[in-house]
Protein backbone atom coordinates (compact mmCIF):
# COMPACT_ATOMS: atom_id res chain seq x y z
CA UNK A 1 0.00 0.00 0.00
CA UNK A 2 1.13 3.53 -0.86
CA UNK A 3 2.02 5.53 2.25
CA UNK A 4 -0.66 7.96 3.17
CA UNK A 5 -2.84 6.48 0.70
CA UNK A 6 -4.88 4.94 2.87
CA UNK A 7 -8.41 6.74 2.50
CA UNK A 8 -10.69 7.48 -0.75
CA UNK A 9 -10.01 9.80 -2.98
CA UNK A 10 -12.62 11.83 -2.31
CA UNK A 11 -12.05 12.00 1.60
CA UNK A 12 -8.63 12.82 0.54
CA UNK A 13 -9.59 15.94 -1.69
CA UNK A 14 -11.84 16.46 1.32
CA UNK A 15 -9.66 17.30 3.72
CA UNK A 16 -7.20 19.01 1.64
CA UNK A 17 -9.98 21.67 0.89
CA UNK A 18 -11.43 21.97 4.22
CA UNK A 19 -7.41 22.65 5.40
CA UNK A 20 -7.15 25.67 2.51
CA UNK A 21 -10.60 26.90 3.30
CA UNK A 22 -9.70 27.48 7.11
CA UNK A 23 -6.14 28.70 6.11
CA UNK A 24 -8.08 31.11 3.78
CA UNK A 25 -10.62 31.91 6.47
CA UNK A 26 -7.61 32.46 9.13
CA UNK A 27 -5.87 35.17 6.69
CA UNK A 28 -8.54 36.64 4.98
CA UNK A 29 -8.99 39.03 8.01
CA UNK A 30 -5.64 39.95 8.47
CA UNK A 31 -5.42 40.92 4.69
CA UNK A 32 -8.95 43.65 5.43
CA UNK A 33 -6.62 45.33 8.20
CA UNK A 34 -3.49 45.81 5.97
CA UNK A 35 -5.96 47.02 3.08
CA UNK A 36 -7.94 49.40 4.91
CA UNK A 37 -4.71 51.01 6.63
CA UNK A 38 -3.95 52.37 3.45
CA UNK A 39 -7.59 53.83 2.58
CA UNK A 40 -8.08 57.31 2.03
CA UNK A 41 -11.59 57.48 3.11
CA UNK A 42 -13.20 58.05 6.81
CA UNK A 43 -15.64 55.66 5.99
CA UNK A 44 -15.10 52.00 6.65
CA UNK A 45 -17.60 50.99 3.72
CA UNK A 46 -16.56 49.11 0.66
CA UNK A 47 -15.00 49.04 -2.00
CA UNK A 48 -12.46 51.30 -0.28
CA UNK A 49 -12.14 54.88 -2.25
CA UNK A 50 -8.49 55.01 -2.64
CA UNK A 51 -4.90 53.81 -1.44
CA UNK A 52 -3.11 56.73 0.46
CA UNK A 53 -0.24 56.65 2.94
CA UNK A 54 -1.66 59.83 4.87
CA UNK A 55 -2.48 58.07 7.87
CA UNK A 56 0.64 56.86 8.74
CA UNK A 57 2.02 60.04 9.44
CA UNK A 58 -1.43 61.14 11.53
CA UNK A 59 -0.88 58.32 13.57
CA UNK A 60 2.76 58.21 14.27
CA UNK A 61 1.92 62.08 15.43
CA UNK A 62 -0.65 61.73 17.59
CA UNK A 63 0.71 62.08 21.04
CA UNK A 64 -2.06 59.21 22.70
CA UNK A 65 -1.18 56.97 20.14
CA UNK A 66 2.88 57.03 21.07
CA UNK A 67 2.11 57.15 25.11
CA UNK A 68 -0.10 53.88 24.33
CA UNK A 69 2.34 52.74 22.40
CA UNK A 70 5.58 53.19 25.06
CA UNK A 71 2.91 52.27 27.91
CA UNK A 72 2.01 48.64 25.86
CA UNK A 73 5.87 48.09 25.85
CA UNK A 74 6.91 48.91 29.17
CA UNK A 75 3.53 46.70 30.65
CA UNK A 76 5.16 43.68 28.27
CA UNK A 77 8.63 44.12 29.05
CA UNK A 78 7.79 44.23 32.86
CA UNK A 79 5.47 40.88 32.39
CA UNK A 80 8.16 39.29 30.18
CA UNK A 81 10.81 39.57 32.82
CA UNK A 82 9.00 38.37 35.81
CA UNK A 83 7.56 35.52 34.00
CA UNK A 84 11.08 34.35 32.83
CA UNK A 85 12.35 34.68 36.15
CA UNK A 86 9.77 32.76 37.66
CA UNK A 87 9.14 30.66 35.43
CA UNK A 88 12.06 29.19 34.56
CA UNK A 89 12.95 28.78 38.29
CA UNK A 90 9.45 27.31 38.90
CA UNK A 91 10.28 24.79 35.73
CA UNK A 92 13.35 23.74 36.82
CA UNK A 93 12.24 22.77 40.37
CA UNK A 94 9.10 20.57 38.88
CA UNK A 95 11.26 19.10 35.81
CA UNK A 96 14.15 18.24 38.66
CA UNK A 97 13.25 17.45 41.66
CA UNK A 98 10.22 14.93 43.04
CA UNK A 99 8.69 16.79 46.01
CA UNK A 100 5.87 17.20 48.25
CA UNK A 101 3.22 19.95 46.89
CA UNK A 102 4.56 19.34 43.00
CA UNK A 103 1.59 19.38 41.39
CA UNK A 104 0.11 21.86 43.62
CA UNK A 105 2.64 24.11 41.74
CA UNK A 106 1.81 23.06 38.76
CA UNK A 107 -2.07 23.22 39.14
CA UNK A 108 -1.44 27.45 40.45
CA UNK A 109 1.02 28.18 37.74
CA UNK A 110 -1.67 27.41 35.35
CA UNK A 111 -4.35 28.51 36.75
CA UNK A 112 -4.71 32.25 35.72
CA UNK A 113 -4.95 30.38 32.32
CA UNK A 114 -7.41 28.12 32.66
CA UNK A 115 -9.80 30.73 34.00
CA UNK A 116 -11.31 33.16 31.98
CA UNK A 117 -9.61 36.32 31.95
CA UNK A 118 -12.75 38.55 33.31
CA UNK A 119 -12.27 36.65 36.32
CA UNK A 120 -8.46 36.72 37.09
CA UNK A 121 -9.25 40.90 35.82
CA UNK A 122 -11.89 41.08 38.57
CA UNK A 123 -9.96 39.64 41.63
CA UNK A 124 -7.36 41.86 40.79
CA UNK A 125 -9.81 45.29 40.59
CA UNK A 126 -11.39 43.68 43.76
CA UNK A 127 -8.12 43.69 45.45
CA UNK A 128 -6.66 47.19 43.82
CA UNK A 129 -10.33 48.64 44.78
CA UNK A 130 -10.98 46.97 48.38
CA UNK A 131 -7.39 45.96 49.57
CA UNK A 132 -5.27 48.86 47.70
CA UNK A 133 -4.69 50.97 51.25
CA UNK A 134 -3.51 47.59 52.75
CA UNK A 135 -1.25 46.08 49.75
CA UNK A 136 -0.23 50.07 48.72
CA UNK A 137 -1.61 49.17 44.95
CA UNK A 138 -3.36 51.58 43.33
CA UNK A 139 -4.48 51.29 39.41
CA UNK A 140 -1.01 51.97 37.68
CA UNK A 141 1.10 50.67 34.61
CA UNK A 142 2.69 48.55 37.92
CA UNK A 143 -0.96 46.95 38.18
CA UNK A 144 -1.04 46.05 34.65
CA UNK A 145 1.95 44.02 34.74
CA UNK A 146 1.07 42.23 38.14
CA UNK A 147 -2.16 41.27 35.96
CA UNK A 148 -0.15 39.97 32.55
CA UNK A 149 2.86 38.18 34.91
CA UNK A 150 0.13 36.07 36.53
CA UNK A 151 -0.65 34.27 32.95
CA UNK A 152 2.80 35.02 31.54
CA UNK A 153 4.67 32.76 34.05
CA UNK A 154 3.02 29.42 32.76
CA UNK A 155 4.21 30.04 29.18
CA UNK A 156 7.62 30.66 30.11
CA UNK A 157 7.18 27.52 32.70
CA UNK A 158 6.14 25.18 29.74
CA UNK A 159 8.91 26.10 27.39
CA UNK A 160 11.50 25.77 29.76
CA UNK A 161 9.92 22.68 31.11
CA UNK A 162 9.72 21.27 27.32
CA UNK A 163 12.87 21.81 26.35
CA UNK A 164 14.85 20.65 29.89
CA UNK A 165 12.83 16.95 29.26
CA UNK A 166 14.61 17.31 25.49
CA UNK A 167 18.04 17.64 27.34
CA UNK A 168 19.59 14.67 27.89
CA UNK A 169 20.63 14.17 31.52
CA UNK A 170 23.60 12.71 30.43
CA UNK A 171 25.43 15.57 29.50
CA UNK A 172 25.10 17.38 32.44
CA UNK A 173 26.66 14.13 34.44
CA UNK A 174 29.40 14.16 31.62
CA UNK A 175 29.99 17.62 33.17
CA UNK A 176 30.08 16.63 36.88
CA UNK A 177 32.48 13.50 36.07
CA UNK A 178 34.91 15.97 34.63
CA UNK A 179 35.43 17.77 37.47
CA UNK A 180 32.95 20.78 37.05
CA UNK A 181 31.05 21.80 40.05
CA UNK A 182 27.09 22.72 40.20
CA UNK A 183 27.91 25.98 39.04
CA UNK A 184 29.70 25.70 36.33
CA UNK A 185 27.71 22.82 34.89
CA UNK A 186 24.59 25.22 34.84
CA UNK A 187 26.37 27.80 33.03
CA UNK A 188 28.25 26.26 30.38
CA UNK A 189 26.05 22.87 29.91
CA UNK A 190 22.82 23.61 31.20
CA UNK A 191 21.77 27.87 30.39
CA UNK A 192 23.34 27.28 26.61
CA UNK A 193 20.76 24.64 26.08
CA UNK A 194 18.10 26.24 27.55
CA UNK A 195 18.75 29.38 26.09
CA UNK A 196 16.53 29.43 22.61
CA UNK A 197 13.36 28.42 25.18
CA UNK A 198 14.26 31.23 27.27
CA UNK A 199 14.12 33.33 24.55
CA UNK A 200 11.06 31.60 22.75
CA UNK A 201 9.38 31.71 25.86
CA UNK A 202 10.00 35.32 26.68
CA UNK A 203 8.65 36.40 23.09
CA UNK A 204 5.71 34.40 23.78
CA UNK A 205 5.04 35.97 27.05
CA UNK A 206 5.70 39.66 25.47
CA UNK A 207 3.34 39.14 22.86
CA UNK A 208 0.85 37.74 25.08
CA UNK A 209 0.96 41.07 27.13
CA UNK A 210 1.34 43.33 24.74
CA UNK A 211 -2.08 41.71 23.03
CA UNK A 212 -4.00 41.67 25.85
CA UNK A 213 -6.78 43.46 26.89
CA UNK A 214 -9.32 41.72 29.25
CA UNK A 215 -7.13 41.63 32.37
CA UNK A 216 -6.13 44.85 31.15
CA UNK A 217 -9.59 46.88 31.14
CA UNK A 218 -9.79 46.02 34.79
CA UNK A 219 -5.97 46.83 36.09
CA UNK A 220 -5.43 49.60 33.86
CA UNK A 221 -7.66 52.62 35.27
CA UNK A 222 -6.98 55.54 33.70
CA UNK A 223 -3.70 54.17 32.04
CA UNK A 224 -3.78 52.75 28.11
CA UNK A 225 -2.64 50.55 26.02
CA UNK A 226 -2.44 50.28 22.91
CA UNK A 227 -5.64 47.83 22.72
CA UNK A 228 -7.44 49.39 24.97
CA UNK A 229 -6.34 52.73 22.47
CA UNK A 230 -7.80 50.77 19.83
CA UNK A 231 -10.91 49.37 21.76
CA UNK A 232 -11.44 53.29 22.88
CA UNK A 233 -11.52 54.96 19.60
CA UNK A 234 -13.23 52.16 17.52
CA UNK A 235 -16.70 53.88 18.40
CA UNK A 236 -15.27 57.40 16.97
CA UNK A 237 -16.02 57.66 12.96
CA UNK A 238 -13.29 60.23 12.59
CA UNK A 239 -10.37 58.45 14.41
CA UNK A 240 -10.95 54.87 12.48
CA UNK A 241 -8.35 55.86 9.93
CA UNK A 242 -5.66 56.05 12.43
CA UNK A 243 -6.86 52.76 14.56
CA UNK A 244 -6.82 51.00 11.09
CA UNK A 245 -3.10 52.01 10.47
CA UNK A 246 -2.28 51.40 14.40
CA UNK A 247 -3.80 47.79 14.28
CA UNK A 248 -1.79 47.37 10.64
CA UNK A 249 1.53 48.45 12.15
CA UNK A 250 0.92 46.11 14.96
CA UNK A 251 0.02 43.41 12.88
CA UNK A 252 3.51 43.59 11.01
CA UNK A 253 5.29 44.21 14.35
CA UNK A 254 3.89 41.26 16.31
CA UNK A 255 4.50 38.94 13.42
CA UNK A 256 8.15 39.26 13.78
CA UNK A 257 8.44 37.96 17.27
CA UNK A 258 6.73 34.87 16.21
CA UNK A 259 8.71 33.82 13.73
CA UNK A 260 11.51 34.27 15.40
CA UNK A 261 10.50 32.03 18.22
CA UNK A 262 9.42 30.00 16.10
CA UNK A 263 12.60 29.41 14.56
CA UNK A 264 14.13 29.03 17.72
CA UNK A 265 12.38 26.02 19.15
CA UNK A 266 12.64 24.04 15.68
CA UNK A 267 14.10 21.12 16.31
CA UNK A 268 18.07 21.27 15.08
CA UNK A 269 20.05 18.24 14.23
CA UNK A 270 23.05 19.54 17.00
CA UNK A 271 20.42 20.25 19.69
CA UNK A 272 21.51 18.44 22.24
CA UNK A 273 18.20 15.51 23.05
CA UNK A 274 17.43 12.48 25.10
CA UNK A 275 16.13 9.84 23.20
CA UNK B 1 25.64 14.20 42.06
CA UNK B 2 26.32 15.42 45.54
CA UNK B 3 24.57 13.48 47.82
CA UNK B 4 20.86 14.65 48.95
CA UNK B 5 21.67 16.72 51.71
CA UNK B 6 19.39 19.05 53.88
CA UNK B 7 19.61 21.91 51.43
CA UNK B 8 19.17 19.61 48.72
CA UNK B 9 15.75 18.45 49.64
CA UNK B 10 15.05 22.60 50.41
CA UNK B 11 16.15 22.96 46.80
CA UNK B 12 12.90 22.94 44.84
CA UNK B 13 10.69 24.69 47.55
CA UNK B 14 13.20 27.58 47.10
CA UNK B 15 12.99 27.29 43.44
CA UNK B 16 9.18 27.86 43.44
CA UNK B 17 9.15 29.81 46.48
CA UNK B 18 9.38 33.22 44.11
CA UNK B 19 6.33 31.54 41.97
CA UNK B 20 4.03 30.36 44.14
CA UNK B 21 4.51 33.57 46.37
CA UNK B 22 3.78 35.87 43.41
CA UNK B 23 0.68 34.27 42.21
CA UNK B 24 -0.78 33.88 45.90
CA UNK B 25 -0.43 38.02 46.82
CA UNK B 26 -1.43 38.59 42.28
CA UNK B 27 -4.04 35.94 42.27
CA UNK B 28 -5.26 33.65 45.29
CA UNK B 29 -5.48 36.91 47.71
CA UNK B 30 -7.72 38.77 45.02
CA UNK B 31 -9.63 36.01 44.28
CA UNK B 32 -10.13 35.73 48.11
CA UNK B 33 -10.94 39.45 48.63
CA UNK B 34 -13.08 39.51 45.25
CA UNK B 35 -15.10 36.95 47.18
CA UNK B 36 -15.51 38.83 50.19
CA UNK B 37 -16.26 42.00 47.94
CA UNK B 38 -19.28 39.64 46.83
CA UNK B 39 -20.86 40.03 50.40
CA UNK B 40 -20.71 43.40 50.94
CA UNK B 41 -23.63 46.21 50.70
CA UNK B 42 -23.34 49.83 50.13
CA UNK B 43 -22.77 52.09 47.26
CA UNK B 44 -19.88 54.04 45.51
CA UNK B 45 -20.27 57.46 47.78
CA UNK B 46 -21.34 56.04 51.50
CA UNK B 47 -18.69 53.18 50.50
CA UNK B 48 -19.09 49.15 50.81
CA UNK B 49 -19.09 47.41 54.08
CA UNK B 50 -19.45 43.56 54.36
CA UNK B 51 -22.11 42.58 55.63
CA UNK B 52 -22.87 38.79 54.81
CA UNK B 53 -25.44 40.03 52.25
CA UNK B 54 -25.66 36.71 50.30
CA UNK B 55 -28.39 37.73 48.12
CA UNK B 56 -26.46 39.07 45.60
CA UNK B 57 -25.96 35.75 44.32
CA UNK B 58 -29.67 35.06 44.12
CA UNK B 59 -30.44 38.58 42.69
CA UNK B 60 -27.99 38.27 40.31
CA UNK B 61 -28.95 34.99 38.61
CA UNK B 62 -32.50 36.46 38.41
CA UNK B 63 -31.71 39.47 36.12
CA UNK B 64 -28.66 38.19 34.00
CA UNK B 65 -30.07 34.77 33.24
CA UNK B 66 -30.15 35.43 30.10
CA UNK B 67 -26.61 36.51 29.92
CA UNK B 68 -25.71 33.72 31.75
CA UNK B 69 -27.46 30.97 29.52
CA UNK B 70 -26.42 33.49 26.38
CA UNK B 71 -22.54 32.84 27.38
CA UNK B 72 -23.15 29.30 27.87
CA UNK B 73 -25.07 28.60 24.75
CA UNK B 74 -22.64 30.59 22.63
CA UNK B 75 -19.81 28.96 24.13
CA UNK B 76 -21.18 25.46 23.10
CA UNK B 77 -22.05 26.13 19.85
CA UNK B 78 -18.26 27.72 19.09
CA UNK B 79 -16.48 25.10 20.70
CA UNK B 80 -18.50 22.04 18.47
CA UNK B 81 -17.99 24.72 15.02
CA UNK B 82 -13.86 24.73 16.04
CA UNK B 83 -14.23 21.21 16.12
CA UNK B 84 -15.68 20.14 13.11
CA UNK B 85 -13.67 23.13 11.29
CA UNK B 86 -10.10 22.17 12.55
CA UNK B 87 -10.07 18.31 13.07
CA UNK B 88 -10.24 17.57 9.15
CA UNK B 89 -7.28 20.75 9.10
CA UNK B 90 -5.35 19.16 12.23
CA UNK B 91 -6.02 15.57 10.70
CA UNK B 92 -4.06 16.37 7.76
CA UNK B 93 -1.26 18.63 8.70
CA UNK B 94 -0.54 16.03 11.16
CA UNK B 95 -0.24 12.53 9.52
CA UNK B 96 0.49 14.04 5.65
CA UNK B 97 2.08 17.11 6.65
CA UNK B 98 5.11 15.51 5.87
CA UNK B 99 8.06 17.91 6.30
CA UNK B 100 6.44 20.90 5.94
CA UNK B 101 3.76 20.01 9.43
CA UNK B 102 5.87 23.24 11.20
CA UNK B 103 5.55 25.19 8.10
CA UNK B 104 1.54 24.68 8.40
CA UNK B 105 1.29 24.81 12.34
CA UNK B 106 3.35 28.53 11.64
CA UNK B 107 0.29 29.54 9.13
CA UNK B 108 -1.94 28.83 11.55
CA UNK B 109 -0.96 30.11 14.71
CA UNK B 110 0.54 33.38 12.47
CA UNK B 111 -3.08 35.17 12.60
CA UNK B 112 -3.53 34.28 16.03
CA UNK B 113 -0.56 36.78 17.12
CA UNK B 114 -2.69 39.74 15.83
CA UNK B 115 -3.84 41.34 18.94
CA UNK B 116 -7.25 39.87 19.61
CA UNK B 117 -8.69 43.45 19.25
CA UNK B 118 -7.46 44.09 15.46
CA UNK B 119 -8.59 40.70 14.68
CA UNK B 120 -12.00 41.43 15.99
CA UNK B 121 -12.02 45.17 14.23
CA UNK B 122 -11.38 43.16 10.82
CA UNK B 123 -14.45 40.79 10.98
CA UNK B 124 -16.56 44.57 11.84
CA UNK B 125 -15.19 45.64 8.75
CA UNK B 126 -16.08 42.73 7.40
CA UNK B 127 -19.36 42.22 8.36
CA UNK B 128 -20.08 45.58 8.64
CA UNK B 129 -23.29 46.85 6.61
CA UNK B 130 -21.40 48.33 3.92
CA UNK B 131 -18.36 46.15 4.43
CA UNK B 132 -16.83 44.12 1.51
CA UNK B 133 -19.27 40.86 2.60
CA UNK B 134 -22.53 42.74 2.64
CA UNK B 135 -21.38 45.67 1.04
CA UNK B 136 -20.76 43.76 -2.13
CA UNK B 137 -23.95 41.14 -1.95
CA UNK B 138 -25.99 44.65 -1.96
CA UNK B 139 -24.47 46.61 -4.45
CA UNK B 140 -25.49 43.41 -6.94
CA UNK B 141 -28.91 43.53 -5.73
CA UNK B 142 -28.50 39.89 -3.95
CA UNK B 143 -29.41 41.43 -0.23
CA UNK B 144 -32.07 44.13 0.55
CA UNK B 145 -30.21 47.08 1.57
CA UNK B 146 -31.59 47.28 5.21
CA UNK B 147 -29.89 43.65 5.71
CA UNK B 148 -27.80 43.31 8.26
CA UNK B 149 -25.28 40.95 10.32
CA UNK B 150 -24.16 43.15 12.34
CA UNK B 151 -26.15 43.02 16.11
CA UNK B 152 -26.98 39.92 15.10
CA UNK B 153 -25.91 36.23 17.36
CA UNK B 154 -24.46 35.71 13.57
CA UNK B 155 -21.39 38.03 14.07
CA UNK B 156 -20.88 37.25 17.43
CA UNK B 157 -20.50 33.65 16.88
CA UNK B 158 -18.54 34.12 13.87
CA UNK B 159 -15.99 36.48 15.57
CA UNK B 160 -15.64 34.21 18.58
CA UNK B 161 -15.10 31.05 16.34
CA UNK B 162 -12.12 32.97 14.30
CA UNK B 163 -10.96 34.16 17.67
CA UNK B 164 -10.61 31.06 19.56
CA UNK B 165 -10.22 28.47 16.50
CA UNK B 166 -6.37 27.96 17.57
CA UNK B 167 -7.02 27.07 21.23
CA UNK B 168 -8.74 23.78 19.03
CA UNK B 169 -6.35 23.25 16.90
CA UNK B 170 -3.40 23.10 18.44
CA UNK B 171 -4.29 20.16 21.36
CA UNK B 172 -5.91 18.19 18.49
CA UNK B 173 -2.75 18.15 16.33
CA UNK B 174 -0.86 17.64 19.34
CA UNK B 175 -2.98 14.29 20.18
CA UNK B 176 -3.10 13.16 16.47
CA UNK B 177 0.73 13.97 15.74
CA UNK B 178 0.90 11.35 18.23
CA UNK B 179 -1.19 8.46 16.25
CA UNK B 180 1.49 5.96 14.87
CA UNK B 181 0.36 4.86 11.37
CA UNK B 182 1.17 1.83 12.16
CA UNK B 183 -1.82 1.16 13.83
CA UNK B 184 -3.83 2.63 11.69
CA UNK B 185 -2.19 -0.37 8.96
CA UNK B 186 -3.18 -2.73 11.83
CA UNK B 187 -6.77 -2.07 11.89
CA UNK B 188 -6.88 -2.37 8.36
CA UNK B 189 -5.12 -5.79 8.24
CA UNK B 190 -7.27 -6.77 10.66
CA UNK B 191 -10.49 -6.19 7.87
CA UNK B 192 -11.32 -3.08 10.01
CA UNK B 193 -13.27 -0.38 7.24
CA UNK B 194 -12.55 2.87 6.80
CA UNK B 195 -15.20 4.57 9.15
CA UNK B 196 -14.60 2.07 11.49
CA UNK B 197 -10.83 2.82 11.76
CA UNK B 198 -11.49 6.48 12.08
CA UNK B 199 -14.10 5.36 14.70
CA UNK B 200 -12.39 2.83 16.78
CA UNK B 201 -8.77 3.99 16.36
CA UNK B 202 -8.38 7.58 15.47
CA UNK B 203 -11.15 9.12 17.30
CA UNK B 204 -10.20 7.23 20.49
CA UNK B 205 -6.38 8.17 20.55
CA UNK B 206 -8.06 12.04 19.26
CA UNK B 207 -9.85 12.45 22.59
CA UNK B 208 -7.33 13.62 24.91
CA UNK B 209 -6.90 16.76 22.04
CA UNK B 210 -10.83 16.91 21.98
CA UNK B 211 -10.92 17.16 25.78
CA UNK B 212 -8.23 19.86 26.02
CA UNK B 213 -9.44 21.94 23.07
CA UNK B 214 -12.96 22.11 24.30
CA UNK B 215 -11.70 23.16 27.57
CA UNK B 216 -9.04 25.82 26.01
CA UNK B 217 -12.49 27.76 23.92
CA UNK B 218 -15.30 26.93 25.99
CA UNK B 219 -13.54 28.50 28.77
CA UNK B 220 -12.39 31.92 27.34
CA UNK B 221 -15.46 31.86 25.24
CA UNK B 222 -18.00 32.03 27.93
CA UNK B 223 -15.99 34.88 29.69
CA UNK B 224 -15.38 36.96 26.46
CA UNK B 225 -17.17 40.45 25.84
CA UNK B 226 -15.26 41.70 23.00
CA UNK B 227 -16.74 40.09 20.54
CA UNK B 228 -20.19 41.28 21.94
CA UNK B 229 -19.29 44.67 22.43
CA UNK B 230 -17.94 44.61 18.99
CA UNK B 231 -19.88 42.80 16.37
CA UNK B 232 -23.06 42.35 18.89
CA UNK B 233 -25.99 44.42 20.07
CA UNK B 234 -28.10 44.56 22.31
CA UNK B 235 -29.64 41.11 22.35
CA UNK B 236 -26.81 39.77 22.12
CA UNK B 237 -25.45 40.75 25.33
CA UNK B 238 -23.20 38.03 27.17
CA UNK B 239 -22.09 37.54 31.26
CA UNK B 240 -18.68 39.31 30.27
CA UNK B 241 -20.07 42.45 29.17
CA UNK B 242 -22.90 42.69 32.02
CA UNK B 243 -19.42 42.15 34.51
CA UNK B 244 -17.79 44.98 32.58
CA UNK B 245 -20.88 47.45 32.85
CA UNK B 246 -20.91 46.67 36.63
CA UNK B 247 -17.48 47.59 37.15
CA UNK B 248 -16.41 50.51 34.96
CA UNK B 249 -19.56 51.79 34.63
CA UNK B 250 -22.31 51.11 37.63
CA UNK B 251 -19.32 50.84 39.87
CA UNK B 252 -21.58 47.98 41.23
CA UNK B 253 -18.50 46.40 42.85
CA UNK B 254 -20.38 43.38 44.89
CA UNK B 255 -22.31 42.41 42.31
CA UNK B 256 -19.63 42.52 39.36
CA UNK B 257 -17.70 40.15 42.02
CA UNK B 258 -20.99 37.99 42.47
CA UNK B 259 -21.26 37.47 38.79
CA UNK B 260 -17.72 36.73 38.58
CA UNK B 261 -17.53 33.93 41.32
CA UNK B 262 -20.58 32.49 39.48
CA UNK B 263 -19.10 32.24 36.26
CA UNK B 264 -15.97 31.06 38.06
CA UNK B 265 -17.54 28.37 40.08
CA UNK B 266 -20.28 27.60 36.68
CA UNK B 267 -16.93 27.31 34.61
CA UNK B 268 -15.38 24.87 37.29
CA UNK B 269 -18.21 22.85 37.27
CA UNK B 270 -18.79 22.40 33.77
CA UNK B 271 -15.24 21.14 33.71
CA UNK B 272 -15.89 18.68 36.33
CA UNK B 273 -18.65 17.30 34.92
CA UNK B 274 -17.05 16.94 31.61
CA UNK B 275 -14.14 15.15 32.58
CA UNK B 276 -16.15 12.74 34.19
CA UNK B 277 -18.04 12.03 31.23
CA UNK B 278 -15.60 11.75 28.78
CA UNK B 279 -13.37 9.44 31.65
CA UNK B 280 -10.43 11.48 32.02
CA UNK B 281 -8.77 9.45 34.36
CA UNK B 282 -6.40 8.13 31.22
CA UNK B 283 -7.19 10.98 29.64
CA UNK B 284 -4.80 13.26 31.76
CA UNK B 285 -1.88 10.80 31.65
Amino acid sequence: MVAGGMEPAAVRIGVRAATAAVLAFLYIPIGVIVLYAFNTARSQSWPIAGLTTKWFGVAWNNPDVRAALANSIKAALGATAVALLLGSLAAFAVHRHRFFGRSTVSFLLILPLALPGIVTGMALNSAINFGGDIFGLSFSLFTIILGHATFCIVVVFNNVVARLRRTSRSLVEASMDLGADGWQTFRYVTLPSLLTALVAGGLLAFALSFDEIIVTTFTSGSEMTLPKWIFNNLRIPNQRPQVNVVAFAVVVASFIPVYVAQRLTQDRPHNPRAV
Amino acid sequence: MAAKSERGRLTPYLLTLPGVLWLTAFFVVPMVTMFSVSFQEGNIYEGYRFTGHWQTYTDTLGSYSEQFLRSLWYGLIVTAAVLLITFPMSYWIALKGGKRKNLFLLMILLPFFTPFIIRTLSWKLILGDEGIFLGTLKNIGILPDSYQVLATPTAVIAGLIYNFLPFMALPLYVALEKLDPALLEAAQDLYSNKRETFMNVTLPLALPGVFAGSLLTFIPVAGDFINAELLGGVNTTMIGNVIQREILVNLDYPEGAAISFLLMAGILLGVFLYARALGTEELMG
